[in-house]
């Protein structure tokens, strides 16, 4: 799959492109902040978004809402270390899932799929 | 008017009618008895009168007569008494006969004015009496009115509003009170009410600022928990599959991130302990130049990797009563993050000044880009931090801003921003606790 990934923490970005690249031989763009994910994921073709929470300039929910208004239909999964029953509810209302951090670099494709695989 | 006038009123009023109402009933009985002697007189004397008529003359009882005449008042028909008795004692019968007729004449006409005075007063005292029932059960009615509209309708009224209070239903109107003693019951409750209504703001408002900070720190332990479980993860399991520059990336990462997480519990054990008051300051007289000059040295290190040069003139040999730990903290984190902000080749300038007060003020200066007012306000709450270098040297924690305040508020001092974008900052903050230190002073004067 093709996939977009925001995420500001450059760390956790390393993991997840690595996990997401060795592990699952899917092919990562990464964007650092709301922004730059919310233009990407116009310009290019993506078979998934995996979207950060808290980021500079653009949240995670803001840069799904916009998308989702717009008629965005790539399936969208939110990654955040936000713990709240409401914060979750949100994640899972408005896209396909939501994978919580810390997350198991060696589990995240198959977590992925099975989200994948429930929202169908 | 307050209540307590009105009842003093309306027993102004009573007493005063009472009063009245009772003088003039206690005059009118007077009359009434003064009356009611006149007609026993008036009898007496028609019966001496008949028993004059009737008899023939005594000598004794003309000495009577005469005694009894003497005593009587002056009235028309008195004087016609007396004319009798005058006849009787000069024993002249036609004389007699005459005085006798003129006297029941008299008499009828004395005898009648008696009686209508007696009326008089006696209806007089029926009105009194009337009077006096009316004033009272006015009285009594105001005084129920009262007790009834100012005092017990406004106390039910205020009662019931407690009662919402208490059930938690808040809102009410709130009338303009009456300025009486119920009125100002109802205003002392409704400041009460007020100061309750706003506690229970204030308290969930440091309810929400508590999970705010909860949740904010349990997500900024989750973020380097997330790399260092992430890479650990990645080597255990990716060991054949990663090539050694990957692999060492992520031990990089792993150590890096451990020593974050480290920071951060640190700068939270430290902020929280602050704020419980559980961090007592161990305070000493110091120079501030060698406080000064010690956090520099320690922070030469990363101004040699961020290319920035740091600047202080020494030589203030002034001396301030401080807590050296914590007051260098506060200083190595100011002057880390003028490095962290600073272009390269900039200088980070340290600067020690008297303000206005009387109070050291130590001043750290950058050329960096400078912080919009909005966020001068932002940055020293707990974890927040200006929009900043997007890879910094050293991540913060975004609470160092919050316990240097937190360390300067505990030493009475003062700390602040001023900035504009584009043109540098200059942190401050001031001691209240400082002295010119003579020795060195005195010392240094010799010397040159």
């Amino acid at each position: 799959m093709k996939i977009l990934l925001a995420e500001d923490d450059h760390n956790i970005a390393t993991i997840a492109v690595m996990a997401l690249e060795t592990f699952g031989g899917h092919q990562v763009v990464h964007a650092d902040d709301g922004q730059k994910a919310y233009e990407l994921a116009k310009a290019q073709e993506f078979d998934l978004v995996l979207l950060d929470e808290m980021m500079p300039i653009m949240n995670g929910l803001k840069v799904c809402k916009t998308l989702l208004q717009e008629g965005f239909r790539t399936p969208i999964i939110f990654l955040s270390a936000k713990s709240q029953s409401t914060d979750i509810s949100l994640f899972e209302s408005l896209g396909s899932g939501f994978i919580p951090k810390p997350f198991d670099p060696s589990t995240l494709c198959q977590e992925i799929e099975n989200i994948l695989a429930e929202a169908a | 008017m307050s209540i307590k006038f009105k009842l003093f009123l309306v027993l102004i009023f009573c007493l005063g009618s009472t009063g009245g109402v009772g003088y003039l009933g206690y005059d009118s009985y007077v009359n009434l008895q003064g009356i009611n002697k006149d007609l026993r007189q008036a009898s007496k004397i028609k019966g001496l009168v008949q028993a004059i008529a009737n008899s023939p003359f005594y000598s004794s009882f003309d000495k009577k007569l005469k005694r009894y005449v003497n005593k009587l008042k002056p009235n028309y028909r008195n004087r016609a008494f007396k004319k009798i008795v005058m006849a009787y004692g000069e024993r002249n019968r036609r004389k007699l006969n005459n005085s006798i007729s003129n006297f029941r004449k008299q008499e009828k006409k004395f005898t009648a004015y008696l009686e209508a005075n007696l009326l008089v007063y006696e209806s007089r005292l029926q009105s009194l009496a009337l009077a006096l029932i009316t004033s009272f059960g006015l009285s009594l009615f105001f005084i129920y009115s009262m007790i009834l509209n100012s005092t017990f309708r406004p106390l039910k009224a205020l009662s019931n509003r407690m009662l919402d209070f208490l059930n938690d239903r808040y809102t009410y109107q709130f009338r303009v009170p009456k300025k009486n003693e119920v009125g100002e019951l109802e205003l002392n409750f409704h400041s009460l009410a007020q100061r309750v209504l706003n506690n229970m703001e204030e308290l969930k408002a440091l309810d929400s600022a508590k999970s705010d900070f909860l949740n904010i720190a349990s997500h900024e332990l989750r973020t380097p928990l997330t790399s260092i479980k992430g890479s650990l993860s990645l080597l255990r399991t990716g060991m054949d599959k990663l090539p050694k520059e990957k692999s060492a990336q992520l031990f990089s990462i792993a150590e890096k991130e451990t020593d974050r997480l480290i920071r951060l519990i640190n700068d939270l054990l430290d902020l929280a302990k602050i704020e419980a008051g559980k961090l007592p300051l161990e305070k000493d007289w110091v120079s501030i130049d060698d406080v000064i000059e010690t956090t520099l040295y320690s922070l030469e290190g990363i101004s040699k990797t961020a290319s920035v040069s740091l600047a202080y003139t020494s030589g203030q040999h002034k001396l301030v009563e401080i807590d050296q730990d914590k007051v260098q903290q506060v200083i190595t984190n100011l002057v880390s993050n003028a490095i962290k902000y600073s272009p390269q080749n900039g200088t980070v300038t340290v600067a020690v000044s008297i303000d206005s007060s009387n109070h050291l003020k130590i001043e750290i200066k950058d050329e960096g880009t400078g912080i919009s007012p909005s966020d001068q306000k932002l940055i020293f709450e707990k974890f927040r931090q200006a929009s900043g270098p997007s890879s910094p040297i050293v991540k913060g924690t975004g609470l160092g801003l919050a316990i240097a305040r937190a360390v300067i508020e505990e030493h009475k001092g003062v700390i602040g921003v001023r900035s504009q974008v584009g043109k540098g900052s200059s942190f401050y903050f001031t001691l209240p606790d400082w002295k010119q230190d003579q020795v060195t002073l005195d010392f240094g004067k010799k010397a040159s």
